[in-house]
């Protein structure tokens, strides 16, 4: 099956738009929701969101403050963010109608109607009472679309970029989140009482941190499975560990590298990107989780991006973009 | 329903005399028992799978490319196979005749030599390629697809109105009109015998490998897309879909010293053997037509010249598009086949003939009068329905050019039920069928047919305003009364 490195590419970038409609949509679900949950006085604000999807300079050239109404119209469905929900779906479908031929006709239709209905519907986004269903619209749409594609689609190169495009997103996504939020609560921790957070009694300050680790852990999709491996109370070390390095954990970033590593498998795959995977899940797999639960999370994180990227960098170079004219050794004659 | 109060002020595909046409057998029955509610549910639902199924086409208005949903009128158009039969076999033998003459264009001329088609004809042809002549495609064929336009008259003559031999679109509609029709009047396809059409793109691969030039290996196909811009760039990449081709634009390919056309792909270049291209001529190569192309690939015709690869249609096949040339049809068949000609043309004046154009000018006001080269439907006076100032326009237009306009009487096109503001309203309707030609013929089992929804309308053209109905070729003898 010839797979053109033009259709591959939009393969690739349908399966990373889809991932980070989805995953956007559920962060500004779960906030939401530990918004409802946390008093006034715990402090939290809607700026964190800005800081995970990578858009606060962005955002504070369009709006005058970071507050609920304007972070979440930003994120959920401002066509001038690049990243927002409504664009990443706009971006999927643009891309998945370049490879209509290849993508299965069930899961075109899925990105085709979700587009338009969430963009129609846009103006449910923000108000609380009609936002979660909004943004559970989303999220479930794009669940039908990986079912369709896993339950339809051969097992084939394009299948593999896809699935490449959607993992390499959820490591970045993962990742990104821990370097927010648990970065944020480590240092918070670090403060002690007497912090950010200072007319709180010491209990009442456990009680938030520890809904927001569970906060942690719902953006990625990872709150029930935890509480079946781990037992005990959430904590910092557990989750970094858990969201990290779970090999079982659909969106753990090593579990995530995995899948990339064996999307590239059947392809034909240039040893600097073997090499590149393996070191990425070395560093993941080795990190020093008894410092990072202390200190330097966020540094370690910005390395671990930067090799995310290049890894994006080199897949393009290896498949889309490679120099044609001159001949290959798998020219097929 | 009752009919009795339906007018159509022409031939109406469905209902005669205030009744369902009783030759369509137990679909008239069917017809007269349905009720408008009934066609209005359906058409709802016909709506909302277009939308689901994400049917569009793509329309440029206001500088940018919008998406439409594709506009379906949910009641079919009927023909009883025994009508469809002598039609498909007047289509196989124009298609025989149109390769006969394209392949004699690019070769020896012999139909010029004989005085059948005037030298300068060719000579003007805004689609004929002189980069072609002395060119022999395989099995002599040029036009591989064809979508005639039919039309039927006031007196039931079904004419064939227009050749479409360069890159006809509208395949892909007929397939999913049929589809929607199945989720819709799914009763009927259990009760009565509709022929089907979903074999068109098993069809069209077997004949687009049969054009491999590398024998025994199995033939990589593109479809050659000017790109997702393009109107009919949902039909490309369904085509691509259905048979399992790569979908590929211009910049996906590239010719090499040696004449041989690779397309990139994710394991290095692979090379190509048959190109099912959807880009006009003069876009195809740059390197041999418009410079500026960038929809092309580079050096394309050499390497179709030296026959490392086949392409369909052939470039310059849109030759005998030309509405002059349609004129000479009838002669081209008697000429190549020794037939008299099965599906006639409308008759034609051509305005290139003194005697005929002072008739035209004469009569300007009753005739239709078209450009030989446009296609869409641009650029054409209806006599009747022109004001004075158009009709003078056009005079001087004839006079300067007169090689380039033929004049026709204006048909009483047919009509047949259409929902319109929720009513059932005659509306005018042409038919455009597939047809194949190769080591096998073959035709569409009816064809995409196109509807204009406005009242009075002829225009059919989705880009202004046209819609489509799917068209059910029918046994009449077949089939249980509802």
């Amino acid at each position: 099956m010839t797979l053109l490195s033009s259709a591959a590419e939009s393969l690739y970038w349908t399966g990373r738009y889809l991932e980070r409609a989805e995953g956007t949509a559920r962060i500004l679900a779960t906030h939401t929701a530990l918004f409802m949950d946390l008093p006034r006085s715990a402090g939290l604000t809607w700026a964190p969101l800005l800081a995970i999807t990578g858009t606060s300079d962005q955002f504070d050239e369009l709006y005058p403050a970071p507050d609920e109404d304007h972070v979440v119209e930003f994120l959920a469905t401002d066509g001038a963010n690049s990243g927002s929900v409504v664009r990443s779906l706009e971006q999927a479908r643009f891309n998945a109608r370049v490879t209509r031929a290849i993508v299965p006709r069930d899961a075109y239709e899925i990105i085709n109607d979700v587009h338009r209905d969430a963009a129609e519907r846009a103006f449910e986004a923000v108000p609380r009472r009609s936002r979660l269903a909004w943004l559970s619209y989303v999220i479930d749409r794009c669940r039908a679309f990986i079912g369709v594609i896993d339950g339809s689609m051969p097992r084939d190169p394009a299948w593999s970029f896809l699935r490449l495009g959607r993992h390499l997103e959820r490591a970045d996504l993962t990742s990104r989140v821990l370097d927010v939020r648990a970065g944020a609560l480590i240092e918070a921790e670090g403060a002690g009482p007497g912090g950010p957070s200072g007319e709180l009694d010491p209990e009442e300050l456990q009680a938030f941190a520890d809904l927001q680790w569970i906060e942690v852990l719902r953006s990625v999709e990872a709150h029930q499975a935890y509480r079946r491996k781990v037992h005990s109370a959430v904590g910092g070390r557990e989750v970094l560990a858990f969201l990290l390095q779970d090999r079982l954990l659909p969106r753990s970033v090593l579990h995530c590298m995995e899948q990339v590593s064996s999307s590239l498998a059947p392809l034909r795959h240039p040893d600097e990107l073997v090499e590149r995977c393996t070191q990425i899940q070395r560093y993941v797999a080795h990190a020093r989780l008894e410092v990072l639960e202390r200190d330097g999370l966020r540094e370690w994180v910005d390395d671990l991006q930067v090799l995310l990227g290049q890894l994006h960098d080199e897949i393009g170079a290896a498949y889309f973009h490679a120099p044609v004219v001159a001949p290959t050794a798998h020219d097929d004659a | 329903m009752d009919w009795s109060t339906y007018r159509s002020s022409t031939w109406d595909e469905l209902i005669a005399d205030g009744a369902p046409r009783p030759e369509l057998g137990p679909l008239a029955d069917y017809l007269a028992a349905l009720t408008v509610s009934d066609v209005r549910a359906r058409q709802r639902a016909a709506e909302a799978a277009v939308q689901a199924m994400g049917i569009t086409f793509t329309v440029y208005q206001d500088g940018a490319n919008l998406d439409r949903a594709w506009p379906l009128d949910v009641l079919p158009r009927v023909i009883t196979t025994q009508e469809w039969d002598r039609v498909e076999a007047g289509l196989l033998q124009r298609m025989r005749a149109l390769n006969l003459f394209i392949d004699d264009l690019y070769g020896a001329q012999k139909v010029i030599a004989d005085g059948v088609l005037p030298a300068e004809l060719l000579a003007d042809s805004a689609n004929f390629r002189p980069e072609c002549c002395g060119i022999s495609p395989p099995q002599g064929v040029w036009a591989h697809i064809s979508g005639c336009d039919l039309v039927r008259d006031g007196d039931g003559t079904i004419y064939v109105l227009e050749d479409n031999l360069r890159v006809p679109s509208g395949v892909s509609y007929m397939l999913e009109n049929r589809k929607i029709t199945k989720r819709v009047f799914g009763d009927l396809f259990r009760d009565l015998d509709i022929q089907p059409v979903d074999d068109y793109p098993a069809r069209l691969y077997d004949l687009l490998a049969s054009l491999t030039p590398r024998r025994g290996v199995e033939p990589a196909l593109v479809v050659l897309t000017p790109g997702v811009h393009n109107s009919a760039y949902f039909e490309h990449a369904f085509l691509a879909q259905q048979m399992g081709a790569a979908l590929a634009e211009g910049s996906d390919l590239v010719v090499d010293d040696d004449d041989v056309v690779w397309m990139r792909t994710i394991d290095g270049r692979k090379r190509v053997d048959v190109i099912y291209r959807r880009i006009d001529d003069l876009f195809l190569d740059p390197e041999a037509f418009r410079p500026d192309s960038m929809l092309g690939v580079p050096g394309l015709m050499r390497a179709w010249r030296s026959g490392t690869v086949a392409i369909a249609n052939a470039p310059g096949a849109g030759v005998a598009d030309d509405k002059v040339i349609y004129s000479y049809v009838p002669e081209l068949v008697r000429y190549y086949l020794g037939e008299d000609i099965l599906l006639p043309n409308v008759p034609t004046w051509r305005c290139i003939d003194p005697a005929e154009r002072s008739h035209v000018l004469a009569h300007l006001h009753e005739l239709v009068v078209k450009p030989a080269n446009e296609s869409g439907g641009y650029g054409i006076l209806i006599g009747p329905r022109a004001t004075p100032e158009e009709l003078d326009e056009y005079r001087i237009r004839i006079e300067a050019d007169p090689r380039n306009f033929i004049a026709q009487p204006t048909l009483a096109i047919s009509t047949a039920p259409t929902l319109s503001g929720g009513q059932l309203a005659p509306r005018h309707l042409d038919l455009r069928p597939f047809v194949l030609s190769g080591d096998r013929a073959y035709v569409t089992r009816g064809g995409l047919t196109r509807v204009a929804l406005r009242e009075g309308s002829l225009v059919v053209n989705s880009s202004q305003g046209g819609g489509s109905k799917d068209t059910w070729i029918v046994d009449p003898t077949v089939g249980a009364r509802p």
